[in-house]
């Protein structure tokens, strides 16, 4: 009755992805956070086909380079490090020219023309595809060796070739580490229960949610929480994509391929990470530049990953926090022993709704906070960038006075080719509160000493600021939109203490059964 | 429903799935199931403190596929090195061993007995020895294993090290190539 149920996916393979962000260089990581979780979306949606190809256009660059004697794989991409957009450039900034083929760094793109083949690489794509030849490389260490002497001197054929033994070698791997037959069986199933009780993701309730964990269908065996509900809202917004997709007539663009049955995998990557108004992960938030502590993103990871379904659900996700929270410690305890077990089934969690709602205002203000931060390091380096910060978080009187300053500005062109910044800095002189907030953001870059705060980064670093300021944005409305549901719900300040009560019985005597009751 | 369409919704279900699971693993910090990436070899091979050398360097010498990707890597890094010398006895200590870029030998330390001081000579060194010190590699079919010299000063570096100490037995068997980095 306690099993757990089967993962698809393997350790070796999960840990594999790990150690991609993990593994270091001289100053930080080798691989930026956003890289591996790309790789991971074409590798989840099988959608690898293009970047292979692509990936064996980057090695045939890099074999036919004349800078490398020997081992230039790993020189270029290891010893090197030649993954930044600058550094690729550099590498290529001569341009090399053969009997037939050509490679040339162009203003956008490194351009190759092999035989009568034109192919163009741009140097932002170059660390992901770094990244997938890490990867190929530890699937098996020997391709290395084979890419270098397959793609010396090789034409474009022989290029193809490569890219298709590549797509093979990948396939080969993922046979063995992901085999979907289980995520298949749980599809059937929640597709199947949704269908018998006529649910639609418009119309899912708590009471639904909380019904299907109480009584799920007999296969496959649905006990945690947390599998529930997030099994049952990707599979809920998975059937409505779809819906949506076929009624707008979208199908028309699938084709050919919908004819025959086959499935666009770059569709399928698109609709999910590319398109979707949820970012399912922000992760990297609290890497480097440290953001977030894990304690700050952690409550809202949840919230993140389902978007607009947890303002729908907001007692589900309190049940999430709480009581998922206190299945996982039963689990630990069971690992460890029936009478750890025992102990931990007669204490109750050890949080309350209550105690959920406080973190989730907690990270709220952090991400205005470090937003705050963020603008700070602009206005420090003469940017003003910093604006569209300020203008979020200041009083909405000054809000409306600035928005018509700016737009005399744009309006004004002889004015706006002075330099701006000092125009800017004109505007706050006349504007104290303005001020106090630049004043009140310095003092808390001060006193901010996580990884990337210590010192105003350079210029070239700022991306990952803007990036990172963008992000924690998304993550505030968010929780702020959420917290104005439980606020409602929760509008005499008592409905949640009583549901918290009623939810406590359900919880703790689904988990005795579960678990086994001890004799009372 | 079409059979088209069921499809379409389980492989986007699918492959939210997948990658929820694929990115909710938390790995345990210094276990042996972390893979070892070429990545780490190179920085291994190049003395980034970043990487657990120990950890490691033993599941390097616990695998011969990580074995001989790492000697590649270090014949390919090497500064300087001193291959296996075939004509002596493995049963005879060798003293020192000597190449054009760099000597290796030790000397008794006379009031502690089983302790060595082990001087290394490097005249013409670069610039990454002075300021990071230098890795002394030691490989054999078999084990590889290696060692931190302090920065050099006047073309040389010592350590005191323990007689008994396998890495230091190593660096003194003849059957051991050397590989400085």
């Amino acid at each position: 009755m306690s099993k757990i149920i089967n993962f698809g996916i393997s350790e070796t393979l999960k840990a594999l992805f790990a150690q991609l962000k993990e593994t270091p260089s001289q100053h930080g990581y080798k691989y930026h956070a956003k890289d591996v979780e790309q790789l991971s979306q074409y590798i989840v949606c099988r959608n690898y086909g293009s970047v292979c190809y692509e990936l064996s256009f980057l090695c045939w660059a890099v074999v036919n380079h004349p800078g490398y004697s020997s081992s230039p794989l790993l020189s270029f991409f290891w010893l090197e490090d030649n993954l930044q957009p600058k550094r690729f450039r550099q590498a290529f900034n001569q341009p090399i020219q053969t009997a037939s083929d050509n490679i040339i760094m162009g203003k956008e793109h490194l351009q190759l023309q092999i035989g009568d083949i034109d192919f163009a690489i741009s140097p932002t794509r170059v660390s992901l595809l770094a990244l997938l030849l890490e990867l190929i490389t530890n699937i098996e260490p020997a391709q290395l060796a084979n890419i270098e002497k397959r793609l010396l001197g090789a034409n474009n054929q022989a290029i193809k070739q490569m890219s298709s033994e590549l797509q093979k070698l990948i396939y080969a791997y993922l046979k063995e580490h992901i085999p979907e037959a289980s995520t298949q069986e749980r599809f059937r199933a929640i597709s199947g229960w949704l269908k018998q009780h006529n649910l639609t993701a418009a119309r899912l309730t708590d009471q639904d949610v909380l019904n299907f964990w109480l009584s799920p269908p007999a296969q496959p065996s649905y006990i945690k929480y947390s599998t529930v509900l997030d099994d049952l809202l990707d599979a809920i917004t998975a059937i409505e994509v779809v819906e949506n997709t076929l009624n707008a007539d979208y199908a028309l663009s699938l084709g050919n391929d919908s004819e025959q049955g086959e499935i666009s995998t770059e569709w399928v990557q698109q609709t999910l990470f590319e398109q979707a108004e949820n970012n399912i992960d922000l992760g990297w938030l609290c890497r480097s530049p440290k953001f977030l502590t894990l304690a700050q993103f952690q409550p809202m990871k949840s919230l993140l990953s389902h978007g607009k379904l947890a303002r729908q659900l907001p007692l589900s996700f309190l049940r999430l926090s709480i009581f998922g929270g206190w299945q996982s410690v039963l689990i630990q305890a069971k690992r460890k022993s029936s009478q750890e077990l025992a102990d931990k089934l007669q204490q109750n969690p050890n949080r309350q709704y209550l105690d959920y709602i406080a973190e989730l205002n907690d990270s709220e203000s952090q991400c205005k906070q470090v937003q705050q931060i963020i603008a700070h390091i602009f206005y420090s380096l003469n940017i003003p960038l910093f604006i569209g910060i300020m203008l979020k978080q200041i009083p909405t009187d000054l809000q409306q006075t600035l928005k018509i300053w700016m737009r005399e500005q744009i309006a004004n062109t002889a004015e706006s080719e002075r330099n701006p910044f000092v125009h800017i800095q004109q505007w706050l002189s006349q504007h104290p509160k303005a001020q106090f907030w630049l004043t009140e953001a310095e003092f808390l870059f001060k006193n901010n000493n996580k990884d990337g705060f210590k010192n105003i980064p350079s210029v070239p670093e700022l991306d990952i600021y803007q990036d990172g300021s963008e992000a924690l944005n998304h993550c505030q409305e968010l929780v702020a939109r959420y917290l104005l549901v439980i606020t409602k719900l929760n509008h005499e300040n008592t409905q949640l203490a009583e549901i918290y009560r009623s939810d406590l019985c359900i919880f703790s005597n689904r988990f005795k059964q579960i678990y086994g009751a001890p004799d009372a | 429903m079409p059979d088209h369409q069921y499809h379409m919704q389980e492989q986007l279900f699918t492959a939210k799935t997948l990658y929820r699971e694929l990115h909710q693993f938390a790995p345990e910090k210094n276990s042996t199931g972390k893979p070892v990436l070429l990545n780490d070899l190179v920085q291994l091979a190049e003395g980034n403190p970043q990487i657990d050398g120990q950890q490691v360097m033993q599941q390097i010498n616990q695998s011969l596929p990580l074995r001989r990707q790492y000697m590649q890597l270090l014949q390919k890094l090497a500064f300087a090195n001193s291959p296996v010398q075939a004509a002596a006895s493995s049963v005879a200590e060798i003293s020192s061993r000597k190449s054009a870029e760099f000597e290796l030998l030790f000397k008794r330390d006379k009031q502690f007995s089983g302790q060595v001081y082990v001087i290394l000579k490097i005249p013409h060194s670069i610039e990454k020895h002075h300021n990071q010190g230098v890795h002394v590699n030691c490989c054999s079919d078999k084990i590889i294993s290696s060692i931190h010299f302090p920065p050099i000063v006047d073309g040389k570096t010592q350590l005191l090290m323990e007689e008994s100490d396998q890495k230091f037995i190593n660096m003194f068997d003849a059957e051991f190539a050397i590989y400085l980095s």
